[in-house]
């Protein structure tokens, strides 16, 4: 729901960065999003198609790359990645449980992220 | 001196590695630290739409107002019905309006938290805008966090929104008096948060009887010290 205001928040950044750069054109948009953020790549996409309609940004190619959660378990030691089963169809939903012990007693530490990572530019 | 200018037509890779979540996180960890110095312990309470994030408020303060000093910063899109309906003598209110957003954010409580008398307040309600999903991306710097759900919503509303459960020390299950007539079982719901969030106390309420509102308290554990509450 709050993709509307992030995507707002990321199209400053990069419009401010392409002003002070003096850019002609932007060719890239990097995205990192979190598989633990409510942030859906797909809206992300079409609002930043919409603010960036009628600047250079505006025939950029947006890469949207979405990274899976990093966890450290505090049951058995797992450090590593683990995957989100976010999908409609899994009843009953067992989320964020460690993948090599199966309890629930997981510290995040990543997966929460929305990262503008780079762009590149033409001047 | 030879100064080395772009060419036109050159391209350049710029690295800005700005998180946008991040920015919030960082300013709840200011916001939690200003309550701390000022010894404020705060509570957010979030929930679905209707189901009864103000009434379980006001029943606290009922509670609560006698012994210590509370503030509430109640947050919607639009309108102070909230604030108007927590409207205490002793109780600092404070409107939050977010207009369009879906949630409130670390920035807006700063913004609240500066025209608060933190020094002369013990609690603080922050009482979240109606939504199971956004909230859980934004965490506010307080100490605790509450999600109210009701049998009302039907038997679903934990299973489909997990996320929110994960990061919930209390989860207060409300209008247990209608659970028979919308044939909802209390207890599943109780299970379906138990299986997200092992760790959270889950608490069967009814507002509108008063019933369980002294588990909310003594969940809360508030120990009143001589230095506020510890």
């Amino acid at each position: 729901m709050h993709d509307f205001s992030i995507s707002q928040q990321i199209a400053n950044k990069v419009i401010e960065k392409i002003n002070r750069e003096r850019a002609f054109k932007v060719i890239e948009i990097k995205i990192k999003i979190g598989e633990l953020t409510h942030l859906n790549p797909e809206q992300i996409d079409f609002w930043l198609k919409q603010f960036f309609h009628d600047t250079p940004a505006e025939d950029a190619k947006i890469l949207i790359e979405k990274t899976p959660p990093l966890i450290y378990c505090k049951g058995c030691g797992y450090q590593g990645t683990i995957k989100v089963r976010d999908d409609f169809f899994i009843y009953p939903f067992i989320p964020l449980n460690c993948p090599k012990c199966g309890l629930n007693k997981i510290e995040i530490k990543s997966g929460n992220e929305c990262l503008l990572e780079k762009i590149k530019i033409k001047r | 001196m030879d100064i080395i200018e772009p060419e036109e037509g050159e391209i350049l890779d710029i690295e800005l590695e700005e998180d946008f979540l991040e920015k919030n996180r960082q300013l709840s960890v200011k916001n939690r630290a200003l309550l701390d110095k000022n010894k404020v312990r705060a509570i957010d309470v979030m929930g679905s739409i209707g189901s009864g994030k103000t009434s379980l408020i006001q029943l606290l303060l009922s509670i609560l107002g006698k012994k210590f000093r509370i503030a509430v910063i109640a947050g919607d899109l639009t309108t102070s019905i909230d604030a108007e309906r927590l409207r205490q003598p002793e109780v600092k209110i404070i409107q939050v309006n977010t207009g369009k957003e879906c949630h409130l954010d670390a920035r807006l409580i700063e913004r609240a938290l500066k025209s608060l008398p933190l020094s002369s307040i013990d609690l603080l309600f922050i009482e979240n805008v109606g939504n199971l999903i956004c909230p859980a991306d934004f965490p506010l710097g307080t100490h605790q966090r509450i999600v109210v759900i009701s049998v009302t919503e039907g038997p679903w509303m934990v299973v489909k929104h997990p996320y929110i459960f994960r990061d919930a020390d209390i989860v207060v299950i409300n209008k247990i008096d209608l659970a028979e007539a919308m044939q909802v079982s209390p207890e599943k719901l109780t299970q379906d948060v138990s299986s997200i969030n092992p760790n959270a106390k889950v608490i069967p309420v009814s507002c509108r009887y008063k019933k369980g509102i002294f588990e909310v308290v003594s969940a809360l554990e508030l120990n009143l010290s001589n230095k506020g509450i510890i």
